[in-house]
Formats: C-alpha cells, sequence, structure tokens
C-alpha cells in the first residue's frame, strides 16, 4: 500500500476523531456498571481519547503492519495498562477485545463514508484497518495472559514453600511433616530445605513423616529416597515416620536397598528413636517434691 | 564487550575433564543457575566427559547457551569418534544398584539434567546432548 | 597439577583435606597419601574433609569408597566429613550411596566418631 494511501487511511480517522469517540463510547456508556458511576465514564472517555491519539501518532510514521516496531511501543504500553485497568473496574479481557473491535468497526463504517466516490478502494483499505486493529488487540491479549501466568506462577512457588515447613523440634532433631501430594518440584524443593536445614542446625537426626501423604508415584517415591540419601551423606540419621501400607508398596517395588533406613508408624515413635539415638531420656518430674510457699 | 554463546572444548585427557568442568561451572553460574543445578550440571558434564575419556579416547564438548523467549537454557553435546554404545536402551535403564563402577552412568546423567538425547552408531562414534533450563 | 591437598596427622587420627575441584592426579595422590600416611603413623582412622568440594562425580566417589575399604583393610574407619548439600542432592541422584563410608556434618563431629568408635551402633550406610 503506497504511503498516500496509508495517509489517507489515517486522515479519516484524524478528521473524525470526536465523532468517532463519541460513537466509540456511546456503545459502552449503557452497561450497567458505567451508567451510574460518573467517575468510570470519566476515565473511560479519557482512556479512549488517549487511546486514538496515541494510536494516529503510531500510525503516522507510515508503518501499519510492525507493531513491535519503537513507534508503537507508547501504544502497546498504554494498552497493557488498560488491560488492567479494566480488570480493576470488573470488565473482562473479553470485552476489552470486543470494545477494541467495536472501535474497528466505527472506523471502517467511517472509511465507507468518506469514499463514497472511490468505493473500490473500500476493500484494501479496510483490511489494512482491521489488520492493524486485529494485531494490536492479540499483542493486548497475550500480554495480559502472559501476567497472569506470572502471578500464578508466583503463587504455586509460594504455596510450594509454605507447606514445606522443617522444624527443628530438639536441638539436633529436625523434622518434616509433610501434607498432600508430593510432587515432583515439591520434592526437589524439599531437599534444598531439609539438607539446608541440617546443616545450619548441624542437626543429627532429620524425622520425615508422610502420616499426610496419602499416595506418591513411583518417581515421587524415588525423590524420597534420594533425599534420605542425601541427607544420610550429611552424617545425619533419617527415621521415616507414617508409610502407609501403598506407600509401603510402591518403595519396596523400587528394589532399592532399603537397609539403615529406621522407619516407624508416627511421628511420636519416631521421636522416642530420635532421642534414644542422641542419648537423651525423657523423665518425668518428681511429683513427690512440692513446692513450700 | 559481546559474550560468547558457544564454544567448544577438545577432550582427551583428564586434564581435560577437570577444564570441562570448569567451564560448565563458569557458564551455569553466569546464567544465574542455583548453586544445586550447577552442581547437577557441572557433574553430569563431568561423567560424560570421563566417559569419552574412557571409552572413546578422544572427544569434544560444544556448549551453547540456549535462549528461547523468555527460557534460558545452557546445553552440551558430547561427540566421539569411539566404538559406539551396543544397546542404547540398554544403557539408559534405570540399574538397581548404583555406584559401582560398571557402565556408563547414563541413567544418572538423565536425572540431573532436563533433556538427554543419545545417538550412537557401533564403529561410528556416540553424540550426547543433555540440557538444562533455568527455572524462574 | 595437585591442588591444596593436605594431610595431616591430628592426635590419632588423620585429616584430609580436599580442595574444591580435586583432578584425577589429586585423588590419585590422596589415595596413596592415606596409606602410606596410615602405614607410618599408628592412627584410629581418616577424616576426609570435602568442605570445600563442589562436585563429586561417580570416579571421585568410588575413589573414596576405595580409599575407606583399603583403610578398612588396614585396621582404621573412615569418615568424610563436611559434605555440601548441593553435593549430596547430586550425589543421591547419580544414585550413589557410598555404602561403607561414615558421613558427618563438620570435622568435629567426625572427630568424635572417630574417638568414640563404632560400638555405640553408629549405623556404616
Amino acid at each position: 500500500m503506497k504511503n498516500k494511501q496509508k495517509k489517507e487511511v489515517l486522515n479519516i480517522l484524524k478528521k473524525n476523531k470526536n465523532k468517532i469517540l463519541k460513537k466509540w463510547l456511546s456503545s459502552i456508556i449503557d452497561d450497567l456498571r458505567v451508567q451510574d458511576n460518573p467517575e468510570l465514564k470519566r476515565e473511560l472517555k479519557e482512556n479512549s481519547q488517549d487511546f486514538v491519539d496515541l494510536l494516529i501518532k503510531s500510525a503516522s510514521s507510515g508503518n501499519f503492519e510492525n507493531i513491535d516496531a519503537p513507534e508503537y511501543k507508547p501504544l502497546i504500553s498504554f494498552l497493557d495498562n488498560y488491560a488492567e485497568i479494566w480488570k480493576d473496574w470488573g470488565f473482562t479481557l473479553f470485552e476489552l477485545a470486543s470494545h477494541l473491535s467495536i472501535f474497528k468497526e466505527i472506523w471502517i463504517s467511517f472509511l465507507v463514508n468518506e469514499l463514497k466516490d472511490k468505493i473500490h478502494l473500500v476493500p484494501e483499505y479496510s483490511v489494512v484497518i482491521a489488520k492493524l486493529l486485529d494485531k494490536l488487540t492479540f499483542m493486548m491479549l497475550s500480554n495480559a495472559i502472559k501476567r497472569r501466568e506470572k502471578v500464578i506462577a508466583q503463587q504455586s512457588e509460594h504455596i510450594m514453600e509454605v507447606s514445606t515447613p522443617t522444624i527443628e523440634v530438639w536441638e539436633g532433631i529436625v523434622t518434616v511433616p509433610l501434607v498432600g501430594t508430593l510432587d515432583t518440584p515439591r520434592a526437589q524443593l524439599l531437599m534444598e530445605v531439609l539438607l539446608k536445614h541440617i546443616v545450619d542446625t548441624k542437626s543429627s537426626v532429620a524425622i520425615i513423616d508422610i502420616t499426610g501423604v496419602p499416595t506418591i508415584d513411583t518417581r515421587t517415591a524415588q525423590h524420597l529416597i534420594e533425599t534420605i540419601t542425601a541427607v544420610k551423606l550429611l552424617g545425619a540419621q533419617v527415621i521415616l515416620t507414617g508409610v502407609r501400607p501403598e506407600i509401603a508398596q510402591t518403595i519396596v517395588h523400587l528394589g532399592i536397598d532399603l537397609s539403615g533406613l529406621i522407619t516407624r508408624s508416627s511421628l511420636a515413635a519416631g521421636l522416642r528413636v530420635a532421642f534414644d539415638y542422641l542419648g537423651l531420656k525423657v523423665v518425668k518430674k518428681d511429683e513427690s517434691k512440692e513446692e513450700k510457699i | 564487550m559481546k559474550e560468547q554463546e558457544k564454544g567448544s572444548i577438545q577432550i582427551e585427557t583428564s586434564t581435560d575433564i577437570v577444564r570441562v568442568r570448569r567451564k560448565v561451572r563458569e557458564i551455569a553460574t553466569t546464567l544465574g543457575f542455583s548453586i544445586t543445578d550447577v552442581a547437577r550440571i557441572v557433574t553430569a558434564a563431568s561423567e560424560l566427559a570421563r566417559n569419552i575419556v574412557q571409552f572413546a579416547g578422544s572427544g569434544v564438548m560444544q556448549w551453547t547457551i540456549l535462549r528461547r523467549n523468555e527460557l534460558i537454557g545452557i546445553q552440551l553435546i558430547f561427540v566421539d569418534k569411539g566404538p559406539g554404545i551396543p544397546d542404547v536402551e540398554l544403557a539408559m535403564r534405570e540399574g538397581y544398584s548404583s555406584g559401582n563402577g560398571l557402565g556408563m552412568g547414563l541413567p544418572g546423567v538423565k536425572k540431573l539434567m532436563d533433556e538427554m538425547e543419545v545417538k550412537s552408531k557401533i564403529g561410528k562414534g556416540t553424540k550426547i546432548k543433555i540440557i538444562k533450563w533455568l527455572r524462574k | 597439577m595437585t591442588e591444596n591437598l593436605s594431610i595431616i596427622k591430628v592426635e590419632d587420627v588423620l585429616l584430609a583435606t580436599i580442595p574444591s575441584d580435586p583432578d584425577d592426579e589429586t585423588i590419585a595422590k590422596l589415595q596413596d597419601g592415606i596409606l602410606e600416611s596410615m602405614k607410618k603413623y599408628k592412627v584410629k582412622g581418616v577424616v576426609m574433609d570435602i568442605s570445600a568440594v563442589e562436585t563429586m562425580d561417580s570416579y571421585f566417589a568410588r575413589a573414596i569408597m576405595e580409599t575407606a575399604q583399603m583403610v578398612s583393610l588396614m585396621g582404621g574407619e573412615t569418615v568424610i566429613a563436611g559434605m555440601r548439600p548441593s553435593v549430596a542432592i547430586t550425589t543421591a541422584q547419580l544414585g550413589l550411596t557410598l555404602k561403607g563410608v561414615h558421613t558427618a556434618i563438620d570435622v568435629e563431629s567426625a572427630m568424635e566418631i572417630l574417638r568414640k568408635g563404632s560400638q555405640e551402633g553408629r549405623e556404616k550406610k
């Protein structure tokens, strides 16, 4: 498309800017969310104006195709921000995409009007407008989705960290009460957290309690065994407690040498073994001695 | 100064194994891998480099920094013109007893890395590619 | 090139300090050095301080196990001290258990183990 023609397409937008904006806003003003909200109405009006101004500025470069170019950066930035504002207002991404689509239709309708005596140009011109607006819309949606995914990933990591606690129940004894499913990423995190804790506290016993873990697959069982091996390499004794029958089966089927692995049915029983290992004993206080006040 | 995105190291002697470890450690650390992941990658590289010295006599490690969209990874390819691996599937199978000095330790390397590809032809040589991606 | 490997006698045990990334030559010297010193001094055993070691591949692990076996044949005990978490994780993932070798969290605990001997039933892996 020749530059002169591109200029013509853009001029139609420039010339009819206010009318186009008015028509564009009217399409959303009837929405229940906007009706009794003068503040929201005002923001919509301002942002719509900014959008058109930035679009005109970017397209003035003569580039209608490549929205990755630097001249489109301010516009894309604006759209990214607008997507977040829309979310805050309570609108969906679909609604924003539809809103941009309506702008496209309005611009094209004004184009058809202006080119009444050059009707043969309408198909080519409207395709150019449609392509540009579509690309901008897709970019806006894609960026918004990427942002959401990033948040989800961060939250997942946070959840993992919070649900993998290591507790030093006594000097030299660290326990890890696991709850829920132990998948690969969690198992790897567990290994690193537990080992670091053992080194930091110079613990000699680690009790890994899996009472709260219903089942684990072969891969995860392997991770668990690796964790136990790694802890032993640090010189600490491992006690595995709360092994359910299903998990016992999975572990045995791995065919690993389990000699040297101490297991108990409960965390309490494991604690008793740990104390014994450290040469400690729990003794009842002498009840015959009473404080004379 | 433009940083190097790829390179190679000739492997023939045990000293070269150390060179491989040093280079891989440098790259992995610079890319920002965690201490544990650096240990994993360096150990995997050491195992494969040693295999070359032990079974093939000589070979080369080609390293590349991968950049796919927002993902960053380290790719190491170990190539040799040695005797080749007779049964790759067998060599890759998870053994029950490990560390007993037998075999090439390929299952272990696979566990340490994210991706592993083994191509081998008897009498022609072996090509092993390993990749680890940076976890954000 | 032999990096900073040192084997010294501390009371009645040998303390071998291993550098961060020992090459094959250093590992060989480690083995020879330990066995010679075992012969020279009347020591209870060897503490291998690997707190500086950043990478342990299967070759290194095997060398340690071999050394421990030899020390045992000569009537002594071996304790590996100060393994880094990253090394422990990698070694475990490689499937190496270092069976038959004692491990301790640091040199001090390692000395304790050798001093007390293994009559307290502290399990060998």
